[in-house]
Formats: C-alpha cells, structure tokens, sequence
C-alpha cells in the first residue's frame, strides 16, 4: 500500500527525483500552484495562528500541531506547514505522489509522514488532527458530504479545517475551464469539471449538514496587472477558501 | 525494509546519493560586500539567517574606503530605506548634503528646465553622499550581528547550483554552500555570467571624469546639469562652497583632459558653467570611469539572485544606479522574508520570481529612458539638438512630465509594491 522510498532502486529514485523537481518548478508544469501558494499560505497560517494563539514573527509557531494535508501532490502545502514547525500528515488518493513528495521532503531536511491513503481511510482508523487542510480537493470527490464527514471525524474537538474550492458560476468557468484549460494551458484539458463546483453557500450548506462550523471565507483574487493572487473578502467569484471548526 | 541498508545500495552503485547529507554552512552567500551587497546583508541581518559576504578588498578597506570621486545623489527613499537598516544615522554630520532644487540647461542657451522642490511638498529634491562614505556606513551597519560574516582578500573561482543547495569555490581553495547565492559583484558581474545569464551592455564610448571643486560662489544648494555638443556638465552642490564636478566626454578625448594640469581644468569648467558658480578651483584630483550601462537578462534561476548593479547598471546621469540597488536590495530581502514567515524555501519558491517582477518593472522604464535621454542629449546633429531645446523649453510647461521627475526623486514608497 505504502510505495515507501526505501523500497526501490535507484534508477526509480532518479525518476522521482526528476518529478519533484518538476513538481517544485516555479516556473514548470505547476506554476499556477506556485503562484497562488503565497496567497494560500497567508490565508492558512493566518487562521491556524489565529485559533491557536500562535506568532507567526516567532520561531517555530506551528510546533505541537498535529496537520494532515489532504492531496498533498508534491507537497507545496505539507512543508511549509512541517518548516513552521508542525507534525504533518500528508495524503494523497495518487500512489505516485508519495515517493515524489518524499524525495523532496528529503532534500528539504524535513520529516513529513506521507500516505498513499484517503480521508476516509484516515478516519476509520481513527487518526485525530488540529488541523486539516483540504485545499482544492473538495471539487474532485464523488461525494463531497460524506468526505465532508470523513473531514469532521479527522478533526480532534475544536479543530479546523481550511477548504479552498471554485464556485460555480459563468465566470468560473470561462476562468478555470475555458481560460486555465484551454486559453493559457495552465492544466490540463479535463481537469475541472464545471457540474462539481460548489457555491460558498452550498459549501457551508455541506459542512453544516457534515457537523461543522462554518466560520470565515475569502476570495482568492488574481490581479493580472501584477500578475499574482491576493485575499479578498467580497470577490468569492471564483477561487474561494473556508475555515469550519468541529464543534467542541 | 530497513532504510539504511537501501542508502547503502544506493550508494554502492557510485551514485551521489543522498546529497541531503552534506552540512550547510549558511543560508545566503553574497558575493561582492559593495554598497549593494552590503545593505541587502543589512537588511537580511535581522532575519537571523546565516549570511556571509565574499569580498576581494581588505577589511581595512572596508572599514575605510578611499575617496573615490563619487558622489551620490540619493532619493527620498533611498534616505528613508538607509534609516530603516541604521545606515543614515552613521553619516557625520557635515557629510551629507541636500538638493533643493535643479536645472537642466542646453549647451550656451540661458533657458533652463527648472525643478523647484516647492512643487513637491518636500524640502529638497534629494540628498548628497560620497560613495566612499555609503560603503562605510553600509559596512559599519553590520557590526554587531553575529550571524553575518565578511570574507575578505578572496575571490570566487567558481559557481553552481543544485536541488538542494548552491556553491561557490574560493580563491583559497574553500567550498561554501548554502540555500541561496546572490551575486552583487558589479554591472560586470563574472558570476552571473558563470551561471548563465546573459546581459544586455551599452557602452557609451564615453567616460565621466568627476572631481570635487571649490566655488566661490554660494551653489544655492542646486544641481545644474548642462548639455553642450560634445561633452555634459554636471555641478552636485556638497557643502557651503564644495561642488562635485561631473564631465561626461568622448573617451577619447578622456585622456587629454585628464592631462590637463588643475589651473586649465579649472578654466574650462568655468567657460562652461558661465559665471553662476564665479572662480571655480580643483579641492581632489580627478577621477575617470567609462560609461556602460548593463541589463540582466534574468534577476533569478533557481537558487541564484542578482542585485545592485549586476542586475542594472545604469548610466550615471539621472543618477539612480545606487537608488535602484537600495531598492532592489529591499524588495529581495521583503520577499525572502515573506517566504520565511510562510514556512517556504526562500531560495526555489516563487519568492525570487516575485522580486525579479517587482525589480525589473520598477527598473526597466528609468533603464531605458535614461538611456534615450543620453542619446538625445549626446548627439550632435542638428535635428538632435533641436529637439532637446524643445523639450527643454517644452518641460517647464508640460506640468505632469516634470512632476513625474520629481515624485520619482521624492516619492518614499517603492513602486508598485501593494498591487
């Protein structure tokens, strides 16, 4: 189940190590991720500090927090959260993520616990976080109320989850779809399916029905004059990111 | 499986794996402890990242830099960014100087562009420095952080980069690594062509004399900047009677001038300022730099920064090349530390493509119009020379244009940095 590192060759490593870097290229095939991750960790670490107590001036403020990131990928969001100081759990539904992401925690000098695994499974077994992070997942499960459930069980009473995801409108599509996919080739064709965005209000709608508490939203903004992203908390229109807590 | 039996095996097969097993020696290596190089240690002191900078010159040098006939004029916020790093506060009073005003003049005509810090709501346009006494203070800034160390007498022979860290190789036969290399190693940078990126030059073929002079005159704290045919004059004010003198010249007419002897020189000044200054004599002897302006293709690659002139050298004549090293120093350094507080690597993350965008948009238009003003105002042919007494005449009406001039002088915000 677990692809660990330790079991292949090197001629394997090699070809993980060339994906990671692809990965982790700011100018590569993830750059959109690249360019939205400074917006995306202001957001998350401004809330993680603001539920717990933590300064973000200081050294280390994440230590003691236990973090589960849910579709790590290469896990552009696992270490940042494990350089903080967190102990992090990084999950991904694609086997062949996990190598990838620990050959570069490796470079990195970071110790991140990666899983071939998913949320469910995750709960099942019960493993307890403070935080989640479900960062652009939500619009690519089958059943997003029971993975939303799943999400809720993760969390140790009080935690919180972050849920970023893209509304469903127009606009939405013309920028995720016809402008990412086909127009700048950001993605791939196919990434998005337009009929699986979520509204924030269906969203909140969901973590209620789930047993969360819907506490913040924000727009992610891309500003093209400065070509980069930025927090705004009335353009909801298209890139959106929550904060629920477990009741408790 | 037990994990290190597979390193083992990896490492049988002569592969170098793992490299993430070396020792990093520092955070940032910086090479070249010039005015640029030193206040981007400067700012990144208080980070505590471990920073070393690699110098050629001696520590004595360093801490005493030699007059070097430079004399820079500082903007608003560069004035504002050297307070912030604790750099203005060590200037000796009687060191640094204002200009409250300005004027542009062509060749014998009295018209003048006139720019009169009243219309900027500030007390003077900007602020003058010698050049020797910046590296001073930028070098005596640092005294007092522990985690920023100042190799000295040693070059760098080579350089790279890999995943997980960057080198450099000493003229002492020493390795250093750390995460990030920024190289801040002059507009000629050999480093920055070691690592690849190609650069933009123009060379004027034309050298600036500089020199300081004593007027008799008061100079009205004004910088006057005259434009003859074959050469431009520049008269800085320093102190009560001090001036710095700039002669831009075609290099080879360099030589004769700097033959003259200090009664000729003197006379020739003054048969091209006209009388404003009255009975100008030689005060330093007189220094020759030629002009060439340089453009880095690239700020950044993975790992690898440019700063300060290795990223734009500008000509002098608008006088922002140390402006825009201050300030690219303080973007980079802004950036790094936002990637910190992220919990990012500051040396791969997109924290060096931002400042590479910020940079080269707040460089790349003064860049290019400096280098259109030099041409309009050093060529000789009549259609030239009848446009620049247009625009002469032209810019004391043309409002925006010349409050655009002057905010740039005077504004204290970096621009473009809340978009």
């Amino acid at each position: 189940m677990n692809a660990a590192i330790n079991t292949v060759d090197p001629a394997e490593v090699a070809k993980f190590e060339a994906m990671a870097a692809e990965w982790w290229d700011p100018a590569g095939k993830f750059k959109p991720l690249h360019m939205m991750n400074p917006c995306r960790l202001d957001y998350i670490t401004a809330q993680i500090a603001d539920r717990y107590g933590r300064d973000l001036g200081g050294p280390l403020p994440f230590k003691g927090l236990r973090i589960l990131d849910i579709g790590c990928g290469g896990g552009l969001l696992s270490e940042p959260m494990a350089r903080l100081g967190a102990d992090v759990i990084g999950a991904d539904a694609a086997a062949g993520n996990i190598p990838v992401a620990q050959v570069h925690a490796k470079q990195s000098e970071l110790e991140i616990d990666y899983r071939h695994t998913t949320a469910e499974a995750l709960a099942e077994a019960g493993e307890a976080f403070d935080v989640v992070l479900n960062m652009e997942v939500v619009e690519h499960v089958a059943d997003p109320l029971a993975y939303l459930v799943a999400c809720r069980q993760l969390l140790t009473p009080g935690g919180i989850m972050l849920c970023s995801t893209i509304n469903r409108n127009p606009k939405s599509y013309l920028m995720t779809i016809v402008g990412a996919e086909y127009v700048m080739r950001w993605l791939p064709v196919g990434t998005h399916e337009w009929d699986k965005f979520i509204t924030p209000d269906e969203l909140f709608d969901l973590m209620r029905n789930a047993g969360l508490d819907p506490m913040d939203r924000n727009g992610f903004v891309f500003n093209p004059l400065s070509w980069g992203w930025s927090l705004s908390d009335r353009d909801l229109s298209v890139n959106y990111v929550t904060t629920s807590r477990r009741p408790g | 499986m037990k994990p290190a039996d597979s390193d083992m095996g990896i490492l049988k097969h002569g592969l170098q794996y793992p490299f993430w097993r070396h020792t990093m020696e520092y955070d940032i290596i910086i090479i070249g402890a010039g005015p640029a190089g030193l206040s981007f240690a400067r700012s990144m002191a208080d980070s505590g990242l471990k920073i070393v900078l690699i110098e050629k010159s001696s520590k004595k040098v360093l801490a005493n830099p030699p007059y070097d006939g430079r004399e820079i004029a500082l903007t608003h916020l560069s004035h504002k960014l050297m307070n912030g790093l604790g750099m203005w506060q060590l200037i000796p009073d009687g060191q640094h100087f204002k200009i409250r005003d300005a004027k542009v003049l062509n060749g014998d005509s009295d018209y003048s562009l006139n720019f009169d810090h009243r219309d900027t709501g500030k007390d003077n346009l900007g602020f003058m420095v010698a050049n020797n006494v910046i590296r001073k203070v930028a070098y005596q800034s640092l005294q007092g952080f522990d985690n920023v160390t100042i190799l000295t007498e040693k070059e760098v022979l080579k350089i790279g980069t890999e995943a997980s860290h960057g080198w450099v190789d000493l003229s002492d036969g020493n390795r250093l690594e750390a995460k990030l290399l920024v190289a801040a190693d002059s507009r000629f940078s050999t480093t920055r062509r070691m690592m690849g990126i190609s650069t933009s030059m123009l060379d004027f073929g034309r050298t600036c004399i500089v020199c300081t002079m004593d007027a008799e005159l008061s100079h009205d704290d004004t910088a006057v900047e005259i434009f003859h045919y074959d050469r431009t004059l520049a008269i800085l004010p320093l102190s009560n009677n001090q001036v710095s003198v700039v002669v831009t010249l075609k290099s080879d007419n360099s030589d004769d001038v700097l033959a003259m002897d200090k009664a000729d020189f003197a006379a020739d000044i003054m048969g091209r300022a006209g009388d404003q200054f009255g009975k100008l004599s030689l005060t330093s002897k007189l220094f020759a730099y030629p002009l060439v302006a340089t453009f880095a293709k690239s700020f950044h690659k993975p790992r690898f920064a440019v700063i300060g002139d290795a990223a734009v050298g500008m000509h002098p004549v608008t006088a922002h090349g140390f402006n825009l090293g201050l300030q690219g120093a303080d973007t980079l350094a802004k950036e790094i530390k936002r990637a910190i507080s992220l919990g990012q690597d500051f040396a791969t993350s997109t924290a060096l493509q931002q400042y590479s965008t910020i940079h080269r948009r707040a460089s790349l238009p003064i860049y290019h119009g400096t280098n259109a003003v030099v041409r309009l105002f050093t060529t000789d042919t009549p259609p030239a020379r009848v446009a620049r007494d247009v625009l002469l005449h032209l810019g004391n009406f043309i409002t925006p244009a010349k409050n655009l001039i002057m905010e740039r002088l005077t504004e204290e915000k970096a621009t473009r940095q809340d978009m």
